[in-house]
């Protein structure tokens, strides 16, 4: 029953709305784009597309920018970190939801009140720390900071609260440690939330920036993908081919991952967390 | 596996919510947990299960004094009064789980878990999800998943609340014939006198804390300690006058007539309660003797329950359908000897002959 | 028969050994995280604060003249420190309300949305997850002088090309388009959270009352979703405040003429420069601390008010 009017009006709503899609997509489809043509190609912009699908580009940029180790050592420090930081996460989330000990809450309290600390602030401590640990130049001092995450826990906690005391009770007296209470019951029920954290967390991980450039100033083995991009295109010089090239190794993996679980992710966002 | 409990107190704060309770239940009974919200039931039910600690008094399970044990080293099954399932296992899984505890190899765990599933009839549904069930099915899961590792004492908290009316019914007499067949001692806990008195060996009345009375079944009803007892058990309720007693008579503060109920321990003069079961009024034609109207009628059954106007009180009594007088009616009353019990008006305590 | 009075705990575990047990159990359970939080974000925020008041402080040597409010009195009259001030400010100022402007369209465009619901939130939240790193490459790229995607349309259009990366003016604009595309997704996802609280029943009211389209966007819409956007608002205010990724992103310094130097770079030039000087650096962070505490405590009150 739809009139005029409103068919216009719906036309416009979506008019708009991919116009907004065009103009947040651009730099992925330019970047994209841009990586298949050849550095005369883009400066001349003969063309719109590519002539021709180039991998002469990716071939170029992964041997001269030291990608493979790149992007060797941020799948290890991803999965890694998510590892850890998800068994940390679930391990506190139970013992601030589950165990009951006098001042629990008011502890966890305020925990949550130091998540609005910057990092900045604790960076120069941490910096210093890192290197009387001796892991200065290590690979690990890119994960041992981070696998406590007051955030994530506050997000795990706020589910493992809202499971009856019953079920704790009834695995009791069926024989379970909390040990097991914990793995066999909760985590398993857990597993929307624990998804959310999980990808939040990766996503976080592959994308760090600041403390990893600060950690890899003295060895540049450990660099990660998005720091050694910045290194590559000091290093390279100006060659916007090989730039987008590089540029697109570090985002697809990230992006082929939204893809895949949007849904989740948005949820995670939702609740307050990544790029805030 | 015989229950015993030895002047069990249970405190929270300044409030004592278990006070001094001796109980023996016998090996093989059912045993009804029966009171008014508060009366320290589930307080109860929790510290035989090891989910609360004791304050003071033991629990003997046979000869084991189990008080210190931990849920886990009692060998009991709790089924909670929302079912506990574990949301994300089937059935199958949920009554496999006490026995993944106890690492039973898993061939050997299934085949019971299915015996159970059988016993309890819920084998056709081995790999629903609990949120796939009725709240009846839910029921038997959660019992099979109790006795599943076969516990010496199964406990059951509020097992039927949850159910609607037809179900709750059909599930009571299932309780009933599991435990028959399993034979395992089994405490229930219940607010509601008739699904206690429909199906348990043993009644344990409390209230506020305090044993009230621990008896058979049959007995709560034909011999009940005091008021209290009296008037919780039995639907409908007891009737009550108050009154003096006075030689072997009873002089209700309602009406003229007194009632003769024999010789009891009690002065003359004294304040008392004189209760009856409606089945034990005898409404004949009038004939001189005490004359009451008939208020209301109802028919249930083959008995029609009548209301009399007992002056400002009222009596109910159950008459035979075919001598049932109509409303308006005036009727003679008597009483019979049994079902009869005189109480002390302020500490309800009851009087014997 | 002993009578032993036990105390409460939480109608949990009858065990002898309570105390210990307990004691074990927040070892294995809390221990890990606590160890973590002790060691990364207690001990640095303690000790960012007992930094910012030592005098003359060594960290090579670790030694300090005294304790004194030298470092505070340096950063506060730093002309450095405040153009950065300044320059964050504006930042903040520019990006959030810009930002939500756009969001706010956006998001109660989409929340009427039945069809290609995929494709849009692909294209508009893609951003969530992308290295900023990688893009802020592209849009050096998109707005270079030569071989940028911009400027080629500018010059078709007949007019001069402009230097976007290289000029004070412009690099600021650039910084600032860059920010809004970041934080919109964010955005828009919390505003649309908050729109699908609104009951439908206020839009029928007001459709049965003929209110227009924009009439209900202006009446119902916007004050039912006010406290999601003052949230919102101060959300992004924190994170505009800590600006800094960005700028040396795309610039790789503080701006082409030093133009875009904000608390975060003068913090890590204080800290990771050539002339290293932690007292200052711990000062400044100090001082954006409070700032961001400042927003912080809004945002509690705003959430308690509201129930969000």
């Amino acid at each position: 029953m739809k009139n005029k009017t409103d068919r216009v009006k719906s036309f416009m709503q979506y008019l708009t709305l991919f116009i907004g899609a065009a103009i947040m997509f651009l730099p992925f489809f330019w970047m994209i784009n841009s990586s298949f043509k050849t550095e005369k190609e883009l400066l001349s912009f003969q063309s719109f597309l590519p002539k021709q699908l180039l991998i002469d580009n990716f071939r170029q940029a992964w041997e001269m920018g030291d990608f493979p180790r790149y992007f060797g050592n941020s799948v290890f420090v991803t999965v890694v970190c998510v590892a850890l930081t998800m068994f940390v996460t679930i391990l506190a989330a139970y013992g601030f939801s589950k165990l009951k000990f006098p001042g629990r809450d008011l502890i966890f309290t305020v925990l949550v009140s130091m998540m609005m600390i910057p990092y900045e602030m604790l960076m120069l401590t941490n910096y210093e720390t890192i290197r009387h640990m001796h892991l200065f130049g290590k690979i690990w001092s890119l994960i041992v900071p981070f696998t406590s995450s007051i955030f994530y826990t506050y997000i795990l906690r706020n589910f493992f609260l809202s499971v009856p005391d019953s079920l704790y009770q009834s695995a009791r007296i069926d024989g379970a440690s909390d040990w097991q209470y914990l793995w066999e019951i909760m985590v398993p029920m857990a597993k929307p939330s624990l998804v959310t954290i999980a990808l939040l967390d990766a996503i976080t991980c592959w994308n760090s920036f600041m403390w990893t450039m600060l950690m890899s100033s003295g060895n540049r083995n450990i660099r990660t993908l998005p720091f050694g991009l910045t290194a590559f295109t000091s290093e390279a010089g100006v060659h916007y081919n090989l730039w987008m090239a590089g540029a697109t190794i570090v985002v697809i993996p990230m992006i082929v991952l939204f893809l895949f679980c949007r849904k989740s992710i948005i949820t995670g966002v939702s609740r307050g967390g990544l790029k805030g | 596996m015989e229950v015993r409990i030895e002047d069990l107190v249970k405190r929270f704060d300044d409030v004592v919510a278990v006070n001094k309770v001796n109980a023996t239940f016998e090996s093989g009974k059912l045993i009804a947990l029966l009171g008014p919200s508060g009366c320290g039931k589930s307080t109860m039910l929790n510290m035989l299960s090891g989910i609360m600690p004791v304050t003071e008094g033991k629990i003997y399970f046979d000869d084991r004094d189990v008080t210190m044990l931990s849920p886990d080293k009692r060998e009991v099954g709790l089924v909670f009064q929302n079912y506990a399932l574990y949301p994300h296992m089937s059935v199958l899984e949920n009554i496999c789980f006490p026995l993944k505890i106890k690492r039973v190899p898993k061939a050997e765990r299934i085949e019971k878990a299915k015996e159970y599933a059988r016993m309890v009839h819920i084998d056709d549904y081995l790999d629903r999800l609990p949120k796939e069930l009725s709240g009846g099915q839910q029921q038997r899961v959660a019992i099979a998943r109790a006795l599943v590792k076969r516990p010496k004492l199964l406990l059951l908290d509020e097992p039927l609340s949850n159910l609607d009316a037809k179900l709750r019914v059909e599930m009571r007499e299932e309780i009933r014939r599991i435990q028959r067949e399993s034979g395992v001692t089994t405490v229930f806990v219940t607010h509601d006198q008739e699904e206690a008195t429909s199906i348990s060996d043993y009644i344990m009345l409390m209230k506020l804390g305090v044993k009230q009375q621990f008896a058979k079944t049959r007995n709560l009803y034909n011999d009940p300690a005091n008021l209290f007892v009296a008037d919780f058990i039995g639907n409908p309720t007891i009737n009550q006058l108050h009154g003096i007693y006075e030689k072997g008579n009873f002089r209700p503060d309602a009406y003229e007539n007194a009632i003769p109920i024999g010789r009891y321990q009690i002065e003359d003069g004294s304040r008392v309660v004189f209760a009856s079961r409606p089945e034990s009024v005898i409404v004949e034609k009038k004939n001189g003797k005490t004359v009451m109207e008939v208020e209301e009628t109802y028919v249930s059954g083959k008995d029609t329950l009548c209301v009399l106007k007992a002056g400002d009180g009222r009596l109910r009594a159950y008459v035979d359908n075919d001598s049932a007088p109509q409303e308006k009616d005036l009727v003679s009353v008597s009483f019979r000897d049994r079902g009869v019990f005189v109480f002390n008006e302020e500490s309800g305590e009851r009087y014997y002959e | 028969m002993s009578k032993k009075t036990k105390r409460y705990n939480g109608g949990r575990d009858p065990d002898e050994k309570f105390e210990t047990s307990m004691i074990g159990k927040i070892a294995l359970f809390l221990g890990p995280f606590m160890l973590g939080i002790v060691i990364f974000t207690i001990y640095p925020f303690i000790n960012a604060f007992l930094m910012s008041f030592k005098e003359n402080f060594s960290i090579l040597r670790n030694t300090f003249s005294g304790w004194g409010l030298a470092n505070y009195r340096k950063v506060l009259n730093d002309p450095i420190f405040l153009s950065g001030l300044k320059t964050t400010i504006k930042y903040v100022v520019i990006v959030v309300p810009i930002s939500l402007i756009i969001s706010i369209v956006i998001a109660v465009l989409l929340n009427n949305t039945r069809r290609f619901k995929a494709i849009l939130q692909t294209a508009y939240f893609m951003p969530l997850v992308t290295s900023t790193a990688a893009i802020s490459l592209v849009f050096r790229f998109i707005f270079a002088n030569e071989g940028g995607l911009i400027n080629k349309i500018i010059t078709t259009l007949g007019q001069t090309q402009i230097n976007f990366l290289g000029t004070n003016r412009w690099s600021e604009f650039v910084l600032y388009i860059f920010g809004i595309w970041n934080i919109l997704p964010f955005t828009i996802i919390l505003l649309l959270a908050g729109l699908q609280n609104i009951d439908p029943q206020y839009y029928t009211a007001a459709k049965v009352d003929g209110a227009k389209t924009l009439d209900i966007f202006t009446n119902i819409t916007v004050p039912l979703l006010s406290p999601t956007i003052a949230l919102v608002a101060i959300v992004n205010s924190i994170s505009a405040f800590k600006v800094f990724d960005y700028v040396f992103q795309l610039y790789n310094k503080p701006g082409p003429g030093y133009n875009l130097y904000t608390i975060i770079y003068y913090i890590y030039e204080k800290f990771g420069g050539t002339k290293p000087q932690y007292g200052h650096a711990a000062a400044a962070s100090i001082v954006l601390f409070f700032i961001i505490a400042v927003f912080t405590l809004l945002q509690r009150v705003l959430q308690k008010k509201t129930n969000y």
